[in-house]
């Protein structure tokens, strides 16, 4: 568990990155792919992230990890401004490997013709420094870390894995160079049910052995509460709330959150909301995508619960207890109007 | 299940083997009816089987992949096809008009460079004998009838203008435009977001009260099964390893392999807890075993599981009711 005195490892604040400038007369909306993110990591953590696709989970991982240049905001870890690095400093940073990226399908993320000991020591070789005993040694011990008899398959090639195996195989790539933080994009969603409790179970496990802080990016929402400390929510391009895991998924304080947790499957039905409660039945009258696009609440089209305050976007502000912060005007409060079926004039009023 | 009408199966697969490549065997011994109006679900780890059985009941096998022996058989009565060697005619009849599929990836489906409309029109002109005005003003009914709002301005999209739920929703409008008896779907909803699934499997629900259909759902999550489907078959490496109805097989799994799936299955809990894991690899496709193919990953194995094949047997009434079945001699053994 984590001792909320230590300053965060990873500190993102108020992150902003655009890919695109729109084209005039789409609607596109402004071409930000995130919107003043704020994220706090520490060591031995597990923060997960959850969203639909396009929701900009993916572009904080590259963001962070410097594939995309921000538009606004910072990325701090370990107290150092990453945005203000350049040039030497910055391959330098890059070169030590503090920060990985684990990609979600190992066969197109790992190069096919190389060997797994090849594959798990290219990132030794990049920091540079090591015999060649000392790095066949690290190779070995990343290999059995994950759970991977280094004899067994070090000779072999991608193929020749097992789906878990082969994500295995992109873990101890990523551990290899001993890194602070691990930035994991859907590391589980190609495997089967079994294999996906197993790589997680695997995450658990590394961050207590190597006090590693990870962000795992899911969508499986039950098997991401088993390990997951804290999850912050995403929304088309906005951090729409976040939390401890349980309290989050257990009472959700921002609608898209409830949705999501009424809509996530499951083998027995213990979420007392169901999908249709949360759910905008009937296309709202007024055009609420507009809202959104004028500077409303991202969630504003889809949202039972959207009102006249919603037209301007609400930040992400503390709630109570303090640990827990959503970005809604009437966070939590909805829950109240749920059973009394009220109308959407009664919520507002 | 009142009336005669709904009693009759509108599928009845009887002992399909079908193998693979250099003759190895990846389907045995499976059969299941499936009722009208029903929906069941096929639940199994990738390589099981489950996507070959149901690509038998399309006629869609790969290219290497050939029917051993078994029955097919679609509709009942005087309406009865046998599917399993069927020629390109039959198919022709049956495909699309009396069995509809609906797969992962959307997008693979639809033609990128034509309009949706086009494409739901083409099939109700081509195969659905309807006159151009005719076939756009169903086009735009089916539209909306799989909830996609505007459906006169999604007509005009073309498929990269939509998200792959709406995309989800056009295949389904197409699947169902010439009201087949049966819909399978495999993975249908796999790739999709968590909130767009469940809208899909309500819509599905919804098509099946409306359009009278039969649900085959294709799936490796028994929680998809668990809201969806009445009746559920759990595969195995090429077997029907358990069958019932799902509440039951779901609430007292008889077969060791089942009670490890639900194991791993979403349970709806959001605490923190070991994540478990079924241990061991399934075995490769074609190979052989003498007995139970699930005894090697079984923490209950006997000498017994590997003496002889083991057959799909009746589970006792006392522990489970009519129509469910088990693939494990624990089954036989009282309790």
């Amino acid at each position: 568990m984590t001792t909320p005195t230590t300053t965060p490892l990873l500190k993102v604040t108020d992150l902003s990155v655009s890919y695109a400038r729109p084209k005039k007369g789409t609607h596109l909306g402004t071409g930000a792919a995130l919107h003043g993110a704020s994220l706090e990591v520490r060591r031995g953590e597990i923060v997960g992230i959850v969203g639909e696709t396009g929701s900009g989970k993916t572009t904080l991982a590259r963001a962070t990890v410097g594939l995309v240049t921000p538009a606004a905001g910072t990325i701090e870890f370990e107290g150092a401004d990453l945005g203000a690095l350049r040039g030497r400093a910055l391959r330098e940073f890059r070169r030590r490997g503090q920060v990985q990226l684990v990609f979600q399908d190992p066969l197109r993320s790992l190069d096919p013709d190389l060997t797994v000991a090849r594959l798990v020591g290219e990132p030794l070789d990049i920091a540079g420094g090591l015999s060649s005993r000392e790095r066949s040694a690290r190779i070995d011990e990343a290999l059995r870390e994950v759970g991977l008899d280094p004899g067994e398959v070090r000779g072999r090639r991608p193929r020749q894995l097992s789906g878990g195996q082969r994500q295995r195989v992109s873990l101890a790539r990523a551990i290899v160079t001993r890194p602070a933080l691990l930035f994991c994009d859907e590391p589980v969603s190609a495997l089967d049910v079994s294999n996906r409790n197993l790589v997680l179970n695997l995450l658990d496990r590394l961050r207590r052995d190597l006090d590693l802080a990870v962000v795992v990016i899911a969508h499986d929402l039950s098997s991401l509460a088993g390990i997951a400390d804290r999850v912050a929510v995403f929304y088309r391009s906005r951090l729409v709330e976040q939390g401890p895991t349980r309290d989050v998924l257990e009472r959700p304080a921002h609608p898209y959150t409830a949705l999501l947790t009424a809509s996530a499957p499951s083998v027995e039905r213990h979420h007392e909301i169901r999908p249709a409660d949360v759910r905008l039945d009937a296309e709202p009258t007024e055009d609420r995508a507009g809202w959104t696009a004028q500077g409303g609440c991202v969630f504003a089209a889809r949202c039972r619960f959207a009102h006249d305050a919603c037209r301007v976007q609400p930040d992400l502000v503390p709630l109570d207890p303090p640990t827990r912060e959503a970005a809604c005007y009437v966070a939590g409060e909805w829950a109240a109007h749920l059973k009394t079926n009220l109308t959407q004039q009664e919520i507002a009023s | 299940m009142s009336s005669q009408l709904e009693a009759l199966p509108m599928l009845q697969v009887e002992g399909l083997q079908v193998s693979v490549g250099d003759h190895l065997v990846a389907v045995r011994d499976v059969s299941f009816a499936i009722r009208r109006g029903e929906s069941v679900g096929l639940v199994g780890e990738s390589g099981s089987g489950k996507t070959l059985t149901c690509r038998s009941v399309l006629g869609l096998l790969p290219e290497t992949g050939e029917i051993d022996h078994g029955s097919i058989v679609l509709g009942s009565g005087p309406d009865a096809v046998e599917l399993t060697g069927a020629r390109r005619g039959t198919w022709d009849k049956v495909r699309g008009t009396r069995v509809a599929a609906v797969f992962q990836d959307p997008a693979s489906y639809l033609n990128p460079s034509l309009t949706i409309g086009h494409q739901v029109d083409e099939v109700l002109r081509v195969r659905g004998g309807l006159g151009r005005r005719a076939a756009r003003e169903r086009t735009i009914e089916l539209l909306t009838e799989v909830g996609l709002h505007d459906a006169e301005l999604v007509y005009h999209r073309y498929p990269f203008e939509l998200s792959g739920g709406m995309l989800q929703r056009v295949i389904i409008a197409i699947a169902v435009s010439l009201n087949p008896e049966l819909l399978i779907a495999d993975e249908a909803t796999t790739a999709l977001d968590t909130v767009v699934q469940a809208e899909i499997l309500e819509l599905l629900q919804r098509l099946r009260r409306t359009h009278q259909l039969s649900l085959l759902l294709v799936t490796h999550d028994l929680a998809v099964v668990a809201e969806t489907c009445e009746r559920v078959l759990v595969m195995y490496a090429g077997e029907i390893v358990e069958s019932g109805p799902t509440d039951q097989v779901l609430g007292d799994p008889q077969h060791p392999y089942t009670q490890a799936l639900m194991g791993v299955a979403s349970i709806g809990d959001w605490s923190r807890r070991t994540l478990d894991t079924i241990p061991g690899q399934p075995p490769a496709a074609g190979e052989e075993l003498p007995g139970c193919r699930f005894a090697p990953r079984c923490r209950y194995a006997a000498a017994e599981c590997v003496a002889g094949p083991i057959p799909l047997a009746p589970v006792d009434a006392g522990s489970g009711g009519p129509g469910r079945a088990s693939r494990c001699v624990r089954v036989a053994v009282p309790a």
